[in-house]
Order: structure tokens, then C-alpha cells, then sequence
């Protein structure tokens, strides 16, 4: 169907796109979609450049001539996907902390009511650890909380009131990540050390999902900060 | 004549991407055409940089993007939500105060004697 010629135009297009490309990391999906779409506009823009007379070859020099540096293009949706991942991340934990919370709670009730021993916090022998691990567990809950609220809100509709305020969603959901790992790890060790001293104390079905729970996030907030692209760091 | 040269539309892509989506949903290219039909061909910028813009209007909420086959290609149509609506009369009313304002500065003064 394709002349030659048309061939041409489509390998210039192609050309400039691969130079797109690669300023692009990414989600591969999310990538391949930006990349069809740019395609799409190039190739209408050929056409209409043909329209008036342009040779096919000096239409798409045309069409990729005024689309603009392609290193400056992949820069903006450099930009964006990473505030879309960030965006993304912040709200899988938000969604995270509730469900984490029910798990740990689950644990603490079925270990209560199933060995008959009083709440964790609640036994002397215990005091000093949780003395220091609630509160550091209480803070990294509210920070946490906080900066992933803040990094989704940033990243909707107050995005048009401050354009500005989406370049900081990448730091606030990393701290939120950091407190969600924090919180995790003190859960963990918590367990391990009830598990070493009293572990006729815990139940172990509650216990094992929540464990599985933490460690899953945990896994997850390491992922998204290391190697998920677009990374945030 | 004067053209609008990409920093001077900075600031304003976004309400002239809005406007151009008011009546009614158009893809990446038809988004440029109808801007520069528009505008008389005044609207200078590199092209590619109204896609980075549209994604950013879709997160924003104001824009909702889809694939549909369309002239036998298959491309991103955008259309305005109710909030890119409501922003779009955000942006011109608040257009319309600011080059009311510098209009009347920029008025001839009589000298003061």
C-alpha cells in the first residue's frame, strides 16, 4: 500500500520518536502508549504538510522540525510519569494503612482472646520495648499519613491552583514510603521479639497474616523507591 | 505581526488547550489545527509540547483522554470534564480582569498640568 516514498517519511518519524524514546524510562505500557500517541500527531502532521505540496520526505522533516527537541519532549513526560508514579505510589499507601492496621489489630485481639494473656503493652515484663516502639510507631503513622495525603492532593486538582506543588509530590511520597517501611520494620521486630520470649502467646493464623501483611508492604515500599520506573529517586 | 512565541503562551497553554476542547472532544492534531485556525496562525510553539500538557490536564482531572479509532488511525481523543468546564470559565473570567486592567493602563493619559 505504502510507496517508497511514504516509507521514507515514516522512518524519519521514527527516527525522531527513537531520539523520544530515549529520554523516556518508564512504565513500559505507559511509555508505548506516549509513543503512539506522539506517533499518530507526526504522522497527521505529514500529511497535511503533503496536502499543500510537500514531497513526503520534506513533509515529515517538516512535521518533526516544528514538533521540537525530542529530548525536551521526553524531559515533560520524564516530568509527568514520575508524578504519576508518585501519585500512584502515595495512594496504594494510604490504601495500605488501614488494611496493615486491621491485620495488626486482628493479631493483637485473636493472640488476646485465643491464649487468654493480656494486651501486648499491657504485660510488665514488655513495658520498655513497646514504651519506645508505640510512640515511634504512632509518629511514623502521622507522618506517614501526611505526606502521602499531601502527595496525592498535589498531584490532582491542586495541581491547576499550584503548578508547582507536583515537583514535591516525588519527596513527600518517598517520606511517606520511609514511614510506612519504619512502622513495618517496628511491627516485625516487635513480633520477633514476643515470638523469642512468649510464643505460646500468639495466635498464629491473625499473627501470620498480618507478618505476610507488613512484609509485603515492606517489600513494596523498597520496590517503588528502587527499582519501579520512573524512579522517584 | 506579532506571533505568540512559546514563552509568551506560557501560563496559558493550559486555558487555550481547555477552550480548544470546548466544543467538543478532538485528538493531539485537530487539538493544534483548531489552536492555530483560531489564533490566525499566531499560536507559535513546538507542536510535541501540547502532549506533555494534555497528560498533565488528565491527571489534573480537567481533561479525560481514550483511544477511538478515528480516520483510520488510532488516536488519544480528549474531551473537557466538568471540572476542565468549570476551569475554562475560571481562566477567561480571570483573562478578562487582567486585560481589562492592563488595557486601562496602557491607555493614553492626558498630561497633567
Amino acid at each position: 500500500m505504502t510507496t517508497p516514498e511514504q516509507e521514507q517519511d515514516v522512518r524519519t518519524i521514527d527516527a525522531y520518536l527513537a531520539r523520544v524514546a530515549e529520554g523516556l524510562p518508564g512504565p513500559r505500557r505507559a511509555r508505548a502508549a506516549i509513543l503512539a500517541e506522539l506517533r499518530v500527531g507526526l504522522l497527521d502532521a505529514a500529511e497535511t504538510h503533503r496536502q499543500v505540496g510537500l514531497s513526503p520526505s520534506a513533509a515529515a522533516r517538516a512535521a518533526t522540525g516544528e514538533f521540537g527537541d525530542p529530548t525536551q519532549i521526553a524531559a515533560a513526560f520524564r516530568a509527568e510519569l514520575t508524578t504519576v508514579s508518585a501519585r500512584r505510589i502515595a495512594l496504594i499507601l494510604l490504601a495500605s494503612a488501614p488494611l496493615i492496621a486491621l491485620a495488626w489489630a486482628g493479631a493483637a485481639v485473636g493472640s488476646h482472646l485465643s491464649a487468654r494473656y493480656v494486651l501486648p503493652w499491657q504485660s510488665p515484663s514488655a513495658a520498655p520495648a513497646w514504651h519506645i516502639a508505640l510512640p515511634v510507631a504512632a509518629i511514623a503513622l502521622v507522618v506517614g499519613v501526611c505526606a502521602a495525603v499531601a502527595a496525592v492532593a498535589a498531584t490532582g486538582r491542586l495541581t491547576r491552583w499550584f503548578p508547582d506543588c507536583a515537583r514535591f509530590a516525588p519527596a513527600s511520597t518517598i517520606a511517606a514510603g520511609i514511614a510506612a517501611a519504619a512502622l513495618d520494620v517496628i511491627l516485625l521486630v516487635l513480633l520477633a521479639r514476643q515470638l523469642a520470649r512468649a510464643p505460646t502467646t500468639l495466635d498464629a493464623t491473625p499473627v501470620t497474616i498480618a507478618a505476610v501483611a507488613s512484609t509485603a508492604r515492606l517489600l513494596f515500599a523498597r520496590q517503588a523507591m528502587r527499582g519501579a520506573p520512573p524512579r522517584l529517586v | 505581526m506579532l506571533r505568540m512565541r512559546a514563552e509568551t503562551l506560557k501560563g496559558h497553554l493550559d486555558g487555550l488547550l481547555l477552550a480548544s476542547l470546548e466544543a467538543g472532544p478532538r485528538h493531539g492534531y485537530a487539538i493544534l489545527e483548531a489552536l492555530r485556525a483560531a489564533s490566525g496562525g499566531q499560536v507559535d510553539l513546538p507542536t510535541g509540547t501540547i502532549y506533555p500538557a494534555l497528560h498533565r490536564l488528565e491527571r489534573a482531572g480537567l481533561v479525560k483522554g481514550s483511544w477511538s479509532q478515528t480516520g483510520g488511525r488510532r488516536r488519544r481523543l480528549y474531551r473537557l470534564t466538568a471540572a476542565g468546564r468549570r476551569a475554562l470559565a475560571e481562566e477567561r473570567s480571570s483573562w478578562r480582569e487582567f486585560s481589562a486592567a492592563i488595557t486601562t493602563l496602557l491607555k493614553p493619559q492626558p498630561l497633567s498640568p
